[in-house]
């Protein structure tokens, strides 16, 4: 079973490589990959410094499936014939148009950028760009191929690698290896040392390369330094470069994933056996990846989007772990094997910065963001996966209406998640504000990340009270709530002037919302509850940076593929629950009886 | 829920649904009453006490046919003696009704982000979260908990989390409302080598002071309307005595700017001309030059200088560059519009005439090295210019006061003058900071004839005769000057103006009625800009700002360091080295303040917020906050952590107990390992 998982990891893990004439074939990378370099605020070996100056550049860090490191060094050692190569993709033809530039290429190189009037004007119209005003989606593009253009040229101009310590600080500028450029000591052997490689680089001569790399780690090691990185985080950092933990990770979690679906026919104790110890092992791969992030960046990984949705991925792995044992039902191994396959994938393949990047001084020697923020993605997790369990509750409630035991599990299991994920949730906003305390002198500021999380919160909260609630509503309480819903409405609503169209779909769907959330009741509506409450989640997670940041300026929604994205989703969910709903209510009424006038909850 | 069918029975049970109406006969008005708003009688407490436990979940999860539709019916219909009514009071303490306020607060708050992503954080604040109608969204959700509590008393022990928990969020509620009430939030801004014994909280204030400092008098004004988006005429603000003189707010803008227009002026006015320097056919903006004031126009300045006759003249057009003096610094004067600049060295020995405006000014002293002492007096640590800064006395028809003013720090330290209803604004601009300037030098006279000297630097003077309305040519390349209009006897007037769409940093202002017994004027006053007015003879200071309170003790920023990371520019660290001095125990003590590292000292607590560059020097900005209600809200949020775990395993040991899901699910579920 290892071995076929293996064998499916190391085939999505192959890309067919080109054949590049001009790439020296036969050179041993091994101890050059391992030097130390100074790069973006700390000092990695410099397979980082390639990878991450590789995937800048390009926008992948296996070019044309090469070595970054390969790359990196034909870049600098061989600059003139590089900038010839097409090393740009511009893939999307309106960008290309607008920019001017022939149709039928989709790659372009350097020489052909750089020397591009059109492209040249619209780089100098960024200067003048007013302060204050947001980038348009076309400057937004232009700014990116500068910045490309801008770090290719320093790579071109030998001023990416540095190399050589500053012996006097520790947070001193560490100099490149450059003929020109001044450096501190006596650095005329580490010259030569990389004048040979140089040389053994472009004569594609293996023995002389190794010499080469060899002879400047020793001179390199002879100058004087402030500081320099334990070689033991170097070897871990090369080791997780290499490996890819969470690519293999999401990998395992789809397999089992696959399997757990298939546990629901197969019903055998084994496979289901077989099935967690795949979910363990993804879990495990996910972890060990996480710890060696935590080692290298000297700080828990859980500073940026991309951390974040790895904690949301392991608290999967680790609540799946931990509630299969208490609840006992396939659909625990199937749901999360499968979120945490989508969540982890989504953080891989989406155009996200991976790299250990500087952080922030308010997220820096402070031990809030170890407890909030694992805190706070465990309870998404855990309503993530009760929202995939709603969603399977929905459909089979609404499809299959005599799976009466099934929908009875699916209930129970989804009200469990959202109760602990409620319960989680409560603990993040809570230790988010202890840490805002510490921070900033105040524990709740009105932010409007602060303001969504407990939005969601009480979203959440008033799916467990109305749930609990089994007693008939006095219909005077019906009257008390329309009154305080139409009086917030009609505070609230003046407020927001100008109302365009789209505010007031807004508002409408938001009352359309008020109405499901407290009227509804019933297994059904919890269901479809727990689904909005979810998108609630979501707004707080990447809405509130994307969608409200956005609402400030006048661009309005155009920017910003992830809330494309999110409204595609969003919508494809809406269609699906209000499908949902109209066959599970078609169904319910029964054709003898005539409508009742007066009903008041027609989700019930 | 639906109304149930029974409710097709007739009569007055049709307001009653439910199976139990139906054996229940109303008798009088006040029975209809008494259920109408307490519930069946018959309704006991226990079922609601049971409303959160586990075991009615369990008893339709139990139930093999529980289809949540059939399951009202069938409880109504089958089981007459359960409970269908609340009635109003355990309807407000019910679950469901907590629901509703629960959803009402989520929408306001989502609403209110809206809003802010529109209008900014400092309105959102104003108009959703600190508003009335939000605290009452509150206050709602108190009641609506203390009535979920209030209505299963007494409590089982199975009740023990439930308790807990909302026992808890009402400490949060109360304790948020300590922090509201009682609660200091304000900040102290620092530049290096500075020291403070006060803080800023955002708590509108009027302040009146007599001229001379020794009285002053203070009115907090509401935030509510005082900080607000909303002009206010008459906002019934309480009124400010200060010896005879009383001080009422009249109305309130929420953002002003301030309107400025030149008018011949016969009996006060002063000579000035309106110029403008642009490329040739373009038009620059228009600048109204003063005698005797500087104008900058781009990156040149120029004066206007009156001839007297044409030896005078003769002399200046001569192509020699002007002196520069070997001076200390020069006293600024503003006064309504009008800009006096005089050498220290020419104030130095006898007092020099401001204008027309009948005061005058000498200097007392200069301190190269100015240090605010202990008792509170001036004094100079050196003779280094470090912090360079002036004593003088203007002299006016009320008699003598005497201004400091900081080169470093121009809008530094109380303002007092003298003048009717005008303040004089005094600055000091030392030598050392006067920045390299190319001077253009308007010459009006002899008659009406009109000259300009150009001095750029390092070359040589071009003099021009100008005639309104026709372009000269500059030395400096590309640029033509142009005197549009002069005017013999010219006045600023200036006039605050309310701004109709307020601006994100806007400019609010106040108009107060000052009265005496003798004879009453008005005066508007802009947020943090002080104004001297004279009534009755008697010279004050009045000024509509934020509230400064004592800290009891003083700190010092010694230093403000950014950390970099390494080999890049980007900030890592933000640190302030400050020193405490407390007076009470007199000693003083070496504390560092960075991100997540605050300070604490006598209740208060220092935490880093932002800084500034200003020019070499660092500028840091503390948040300062006294907040007696954190604890109590931190003990909340302890036991509210505790409590929903308690639930959770209450929840959980019943679940099982009632129905096991392991157990429920034996064929469907997986092995244990």
């Amino acid at each position: 079973m290892t071995s076929v998982l293996i064998t499916l990891a190391v085939i999505t893990l192959q890309t067919s490589p080109v054949v590049d004439a001009k790439l020296p074939a036969s050179l041993d990378l091994t101890t050059i990959r391992a030097v130390t370099a100074q790069h973006d605020g700390r000092w990695p070996p410099l397979d980082t410094v390639a990878r991450h100056t590789v995937k800048s550049v390009t926008g992948d860090i296996f070019y044309e499936g090469h070595d970054p490191v390969l790359l990196l060094l034909a870049w600098t050692f061989d600059a003139s014939t590089w900038a010839d190569q097409p090393l740009f993709r511009i893939k999307n033809a309106e960008l290309r148009s607008e920019l001017h530039l022939p149709d039928s290429l989709t790659t372009f190189s350097y020489t052909d950028l750089i020397n591009h009037e059109h492209i040249h004007s619209l780089v100098d119209g960024l200067a003048h760009i007013p302060k204050g005003r947001k980038m348009n989606p076309l400057e937004l593009k232009v700014a990116d191929i500068r910045d490309r253009l801008t770090l290719l040229q320093r790579v071109f101009r030998g001023g990416i690698i540095r190399l050589i310590p500053d012996p006097e600080s520790i947070t001193g500028t560490w100099h490149p290896i450059s003929p020109m450029a001044a450096a501190p000591g006596d650095i005329e052997p580490v010259r030569e040392a990389w004048a040979a490689l140089a040389a053994a680089f472009l004569a594609d001569d293996q023995g002389a390369f190794t010499t080469a790399s060899q002879d400047l780690t020793a001179t390199l090691a002879a100058l004087p330094a402030a500081h320099r990185p334990d070689p033991q985080r170097i070897a871990v950092e090369l080791r997780y470069n290499r490996l890819r933990m969470y690519r293999v990770a999401w990998q395992i979690m789809a397999v089992s994933a696959l399997l757990a679906g298939a546990a629901l026919y197969v019903r055998r104790k084994w496979f289901d056996a077989l099935v967690l110890i795949g979910i363990i092992a993804g879990f495990a791969v996910l972890t060990c990846g996480l710890k060696w992030r935590w080692e290298i960046a000297g700080r828990i990984p859980a500073a940026n989007m991309f951390e974040s949705l790895l904690f949301l991925s392991w608290g999967m792995g680790a609540f799946a772990i931990v509630s299969v044992f208490l609840v006992r039902h396939r659909l625990v191994l199937l749901t999360a094997s499968f979120m945490g396959a989508v969540s982890l994938a989504l953080a891989d393949c989406l155009p996200m910065n991976q790299f250990v990047r500087p952080i922030v001084p308010v997220l820096m020697d402070t031990v809030w963001m170890s407890i909030h923020v694992p805190i706070i993605m465990v309870s998404y997790s855990v309503l993530a996966l009760g929202v995939l369990v709603a969603h399977v509750q929905l459909v089979v409630m609404a499809g299959a209406p005599s799976a009466r035991k099934l929908t009875g599990t699916l209930d129970s299991m989804h009200y469990w998640y959202i109760h602990i994920g409620t319960i989680l949730l409560t603990a993040g906003i809570i230790t988010g504000s202890m840490w805002a305390a510490s921070s900033w002198g105040r524990y709740w500021g009105w932010d409007p990340k602060e303001v969504w999380s407990l939005v969601a919160l009480l979203g959440y909260l008033t799916i467990l009270h109305v749930r609990l609630d089994h007693h008939k509503i006095n219909p005077w309480m019906y009257v008390v709530a329309l009154i305080l819903g139409v009086a917030l409405f009609a505070v609230v609503a003046p407020k927001l002037a100008p109302l365009t169209t789209g505010k007031i779909i807004g508002l409408v769907g938001t009352a359309a919302g008020m109405v499901l959330l407290v009227v509804a009741r019933g297994r059904f509506a919890t269901a479809a509850k727990s689904i909005l409450c979810f998108w609630l989640i979501i707004m707080t997670y990447v809405g509130v940076n994307y969608v409200l940041g956005i609402g400030l300026h006048s661009y309005g929604f155009g920017t910003g593929a992830v809330v494309h994205y999110l409204f595609l989703v969003g919508g494809i969910d809406l269609a699906l629950i209000a499908l949902c709903c109209a066959v599970y209510l078609l169904r319910r009424r029964p054709p003898s009886v005539p409508a009742e006038p007066a009903q008041v909850a027609p989700l019930t | 829920m639906r109304l149930a069918r029974t409710r097709t029975l007739g009569g007055r049970t049709l307001d009653y649904p439910g199976g139990l109406r139906s054996r229940h006969k109303a008798g009088t008005t006040s029975a209809v009453l008494w259920r109408w708003v307490c519930g069946d009688t018959e309704v006991n407490g226990s079922d609601i006490m049971h409303a959160d436990l586990p075991a009615e979940t369990n008893n339709q999860h139990a139930d093999p046919e529980s289809d949540a539709g059939s399951r009202m019916d069938s409880a109504v219909t089958r089981q007459g003696t359960r409970p269908s009514s609340h009635g109003m009071l355990r309807g407000i303490a019910s679950l469901w009704f907590a629901g509703v306020v629960l959803v009402l607060l989520l929408v306001a708050m989502a609403c209110a982000t809206v809003y802010e992503s529109m209008h900014g954080t400092e309105r959102a604040l104003a108009v959703f979260y600190r508003s009335d109608w939000f605290t009452l969204l509150l206050v709602l959700l108190g009641v609506s908990v203390t009535g979920v509590l209030l209505l299963r008393f007494p409590f089982t022990k199975r009740q023990t989390g439930f308790v807990i928990v909302h026992l808890s969020i009402l400490l949060i509620l109360a304790g948020s409302l300590m922090t509201r009430i009682i609660g200091q939030d304000g900040q102290v801004g620092l530049a290096e080598g500075q020291s403070v014994d006060s803080f800023t909280v955002p708590i509108p204030t009027l302040t009146a002071a007599l001229a001379t400092g020794d009285t002053q008098s203070k009115i907090d004004l509401r935030a509510s309307v005082f900080t607000g988006y909303d002009a206010v005429d008459n906002p019934r603000a309480p009124t400010l005595v200060l010896g005879p003189l009383q001080v009422e707010i009249q109305r309130y803008l929420p953002d002003s700017t301030l309107s400025e227009h030149v008018v011949r002026d016969e009996q006060h006015g002063r000579p000035a001309v309106e110029a403008s320097l642009a490329a040739p056919g373009s038009r620059g903006k228009p600048v109204w030059v003063f005698m005797g004031q500087k104008e900058t126009f781009g990156p040149l300045t120029a004066t206007l200088r009156s001839v007297a006759d044409d030896a005078e003249l003769a002399g200046l057009l001569e192509k020699k560059p002007s002196e520069h003096q070997g001076s200390l610094g020069t006293v600024k004067i503003e006064h309504e519009g009008s800009t006096f600049e005089i050498p220290l060295e020419d104030c130095t020995d006898e007092a020099v005439p401001l204008g027309e405006t009948g005061t005058s000014v000498r200097l007392i002293r200069y301190l190269p090295h100015a240090m605010v002492g202990a008792d509170r007096k001036l004094t100079s640590a050196s003779d280094k210019p470090v912090n360079p800064a002036i004593e003088v006395v203007l002299t006016g028809p009320d008699g003598p006061t005497v201004r400091r003013a900081f080169a470093r720090f121009p809008d530094f330290g109380s303002v007092h003058g003298s003048d009717q209803a005008e303040a004089f604004k005094v600055t000091f601009v030392a030598s050392s900071d006067v920045p390299p300037t190319a001077p253009i030098e308007i010459l009006a006279g002899p008659g009406e004839r009109l000259h300009v000297r150009f001095q750029p630097e390092g070359q040589d003077v071009v003099t021009t005769e100008l005639v309104p309305g026709e372009a000269v040519d500059t030395p400096w390349p590309g640029l033509q000057f142009t005197v549009l209009r002069p005017l013999e006897r010219a006045q600023m007037r200036r006039r605050i103006v309310p701004v109709e769409t307020v601006r994100e940093t806007r400019i609010p202002a106040v108009l107060v009625q000052m009265s005496t017994q003798e004879h009453t004027s008005e005066i508007w006053l802009q947020k943090y800009r002080p104004r001297s007015v004279t009534v009755d003879g008697s010279a004050y200071e009045l000024v509509f700002h934020s509230k400064q309170v004592p800290l009891g003790f003083s700190i010092k920023l010694n230093d403000f360091e950014v950390g970099r990371y390494p080999g890049e520019m980007r900030p890592r660290s933000f640190e302030s080295d400050i020193t405490i001095t407390d007076p009470t125990t007199g000693r003083s003590q070496g504390r560092v303040i960075s991100m997540n590292r605050p300070v604490s000292h006598g209740g208060y607590t220092f935490y880093q917020s932002s800084f500034r560059e200003d020019g070499k020097r660092m500028i840091s900005f503390l948040s300062v906050s006294r907040d007696p209600g954190r604890i109590v809200v931190f003990t909340g949020f302890v036991a509210l952590m505790f409590g929903m775990i308690v639930l959770l395993i209450t929840r959980a040991t019943g679940r099982r107990r009632a129905a096991p899901v392991a157990g429920r699910h034996d064929e469907e579920g997986i092995p244990r390992p």
